[in-house]
């Protein structure tokens, strides 16, 4: 018999045996006083969650891989399921339920309500991403909750990857939070974290397709726990899923095999409250900030399905990573005309708002001439030149893969291609020279002052032109 | 309806006189089933013969022809409440028996036991009923001992050394 399950049994002096045996449900008769959400002990070793309690059984849900049988013995704990946080957590790879030998650590429950209005703050600090168009054109903010949806393979992971280094290289934590993934997939992302020195910042979270749906069903509740205790301490953190309907499909999975009713397309009725309650503990505190990226998959960009109409409810914004931009070439191809922010504008700066508005006034004017000249139009002068502008932005916005591109630098490109300083330039040698200021910008420290410089030294958008226009060869 | 119930609570004690343990149940519950089988064979005089080769003579007293009859005897049966004892010695019957009837008498006519045997419980037994357990073995009086007078007992035993 188990060392742990004999001590607990003479503790509590409870005992249950198991009924019915579901793969991660498992059905118990006995433990007359035991409540719901307390951890239970099986006589072999496993770990389970008491689910739910009805007049004949108990609904345990299974947190460890088991091989159980009818007739096992289940006694209480007392405890309900709570996971050690603290500093010690920081470059670690860990699973959703994890044990520490450290002593003196603190203990929390993963399940908690969030936080209540008075702990809070307006969301007023702008959260770089380093990804030019998001930043210009769907900025967002530090304590705000977005969703990034899109079809499968279209680079919402890459994006985020991308965020989390820009994020990392402001000084935040990370948390990347895996749920339901492949163990290759998981290798890949460790990987990339290491090789990249993020670690020292950055807590992953993984589960994986051969762990016990309950703790793929945790995962994301452990991240926002951990992201909870350092946002505690003062700290920005960034957390993000991966991805949540997967998460939703393994919590549909479990609540069908446990005879829930079932809702739309056969998710359970509580899924909303699940991830509502899950989002609404990010935010921005009085102290600290939790900013949580959820990434949700789309089927042939159909942004009706219902996990997301809900996450959609649920965070202050998506990003859309569009399918058809991704076969045309755009590289993020995020759709501006579908994303929404309902929090970032009110975090940029004056300057970084004045130019979104311009740029996004822009672009709805570039969508229309575009869509005309699919039919062959003659344009006058003045709509063929924003049309070869329009062409420019788009491969500004072009940015290659995990390449970190500085708010203050985009809004200066983005001044210099307003003020025309590109016209006529090929859009190769564009690029090229784009990806050279990049570089520029990261390696000469005169010339990163120099922009941050002109960039806080201005208030209005055109004010910014006009200076790039007059000193175009201190800029560009 | 009533009469039916009448019948049952009747039944009932004498059910639980020919049924000790959980593995006499388990005995009763499958002859049970193969007189249901029976009952949907095609060949005629099956359920006889099922009767006087595969029953024991004590539960054929309680069996009719009579499918609802013996579905309700099953579940009858598997009402019966399991009393789990786990002793350090395997016991004779006669132990099960007069175990049984103090229980019967002092906690519930409807019981059967389940006993298990396990040396390390020394001497004494544990118990688990309704989902409470209660451990009067010797080796958890004297585990509890040891864990309490640990200095002492390592005290004297150095001394006799």
């Amino acid at each position: 018999m188990n060392k742990n399950f004999q001590y607990y049994l003479n503790k509590t002096k409870e005992v249950g045996y198991v009924e019915e045996v579901f793969p991660s449900l498992v059905y118990a008769s006995g433990l007359p006083s035991v409540h719901a959400s307390e951890l239970v002990i099986f006589e072999s070793g496993e770990m389970g969650q008491v689910w739910s309690v009805t007049e004949n059984y108990l609904e345990i849900l299974l947190l460890t891989s088991s091989n159980l049988k009818g007739g096992t013995k289940i006694t209480r704990t007392g405890k309900i399921l709570q996971i050690p946080v603290g500093d010690f957590v920081l470059g670690k790879h860990l699973e959703p339920i994890y044990i520490t030998s450290n002593k003196g650590i603190e203990y929390r429950p993963i399940d908690s309500a969030p936080f209540g209005i008075v702990h809070r703050d307006l969301v007023n600090e702008p959260f770089e991403t380093g990804v030019s168009m998001v930043d210009l054109v769907v900025p967002l903010g530090r304590g705000q909750r977005e969703l990034v949806i899109g079809d499968r393979k279209t680079g919402k992971s890459t994006f985020s990857l991308q965020t989390l280094l820009s994020f990392y290289s402001a000084g935040g934590i990370t948390i990347y939070t895996l749920i339901g993934k492949t163990r290759q997939e998981i290798k890949r992302l460790s990987d990339f974290l290491k090789e990249n020195n993020v670690m020292d910042r950055c807590v992953l979270i993984s589960s994986s397709l051969i762990n016990p749906p309950a703790l793929s069903f945790m995962a994301p509740m452990t991240a926002m726990t951990i992201a909870e205790y350092f946002k505690d301490q003062g700290k920005d953190v960034l957390v993000i899923f991966d991805d949540l309907t997967t998460h939703a499909k393994i919590y549909r999975e479990i609540a069908l095999l446990a005879r829930r009713f079932p809702g739309r397309n056969s998710y359970p009725g509580d899924i909303f409250y699940i991830h509502s309650k899950l989002l609404e503990r990010a935010g921005k505190y009085k102290k600290g900030t939790i900013t949580a990226i959820a990434i949700a998959d789309s089927v042939l960009s159909d942004l009706s399905g219902y996990i997301q109409t809900n996450l959609m409810a649920i965070t202050d914004g998506h990003i859309f990573f569009d399918f058809d931009y991704f076969n045309q070439g755009k590289r993020p191809p995020i759709n501006p005309y579908l994303s929404v922010t309902r929090v970032g504008a009110q975090a940029q700066t004056e300057l970084a708002r004045d130019a979104s508005r311009t740029l996004a006034r822009f672009l709805i004017r570039y969508k229309r001439l575009t869509e005309l000249a699919h039919f062959g139009a003659d344009f006058k002068e003045r709509a063929a030149e924003d049309l070869a502008l329009g062409e420019q932005v788009q491969a500004f916005f072009n940015q290659r893969s995990l390449v970190i591109v500085p708010m203050s630098l985009s809004i200066l490109i983005f001044a210099s291609i307003w003020g025309r300083l590109w016209k006529g330039a090929r859009i190769s040698d564009f690029r090229k020279r784009l990806d050279e200021l990049i570089e520029l910008y990261y390696k000469d420290s005169t010339y990163k002052e120099k922009v941050n410089g002109v960039i806080n030294k201005h208030n209005a958008f055109t004010d910014l032109v006009t200076e790039v226009r007059a000193n175009s060869d201190l800029y560009i | 309806m009533h009469l039916r119930a009448m019948n049952y609570s009747a039944m009932n004690e004498k059910i639980s006189d020919i049924i000790s343990t959980t593995d006499e149940q388990a005995m009763a519950l499958k002859e049970i089933d193969l007189l249901i089988n029976s009952l949907y064979s095609t060949e005629g005089g099956d359920f006889e013969k099922v009767l006087s080769g595969s029953v024991r003579n004590v539960l054929t007293q309680f069996v009719k022809k009579d499918k609802d009859y013996l579905v309700n005897l099953k579940e009858e049966i598997n009402k019966l409440e399991v009393f789990h004892i786990t002793l350090a010695y395997e016991p004779s019957s006669e132990g099960i028996n007069r175990i049984l009837t103090w229980i019967r008498k002092n906690v519930n006519p409807n019981i059967i036991l389940d006993v298990t045997h396990d040396p390390s419980v020394v001497a004494g037994l544990t118990v688990t009923f309704r989902g409470k357990y209660i451990d009067l073995s010797i080796n958890n009086s004297l585990s509890g001992t040891f864990k309490d007078k640990y200095v002492d007992i390592m005290n004297t035993i150095i001394k006799h050394e």
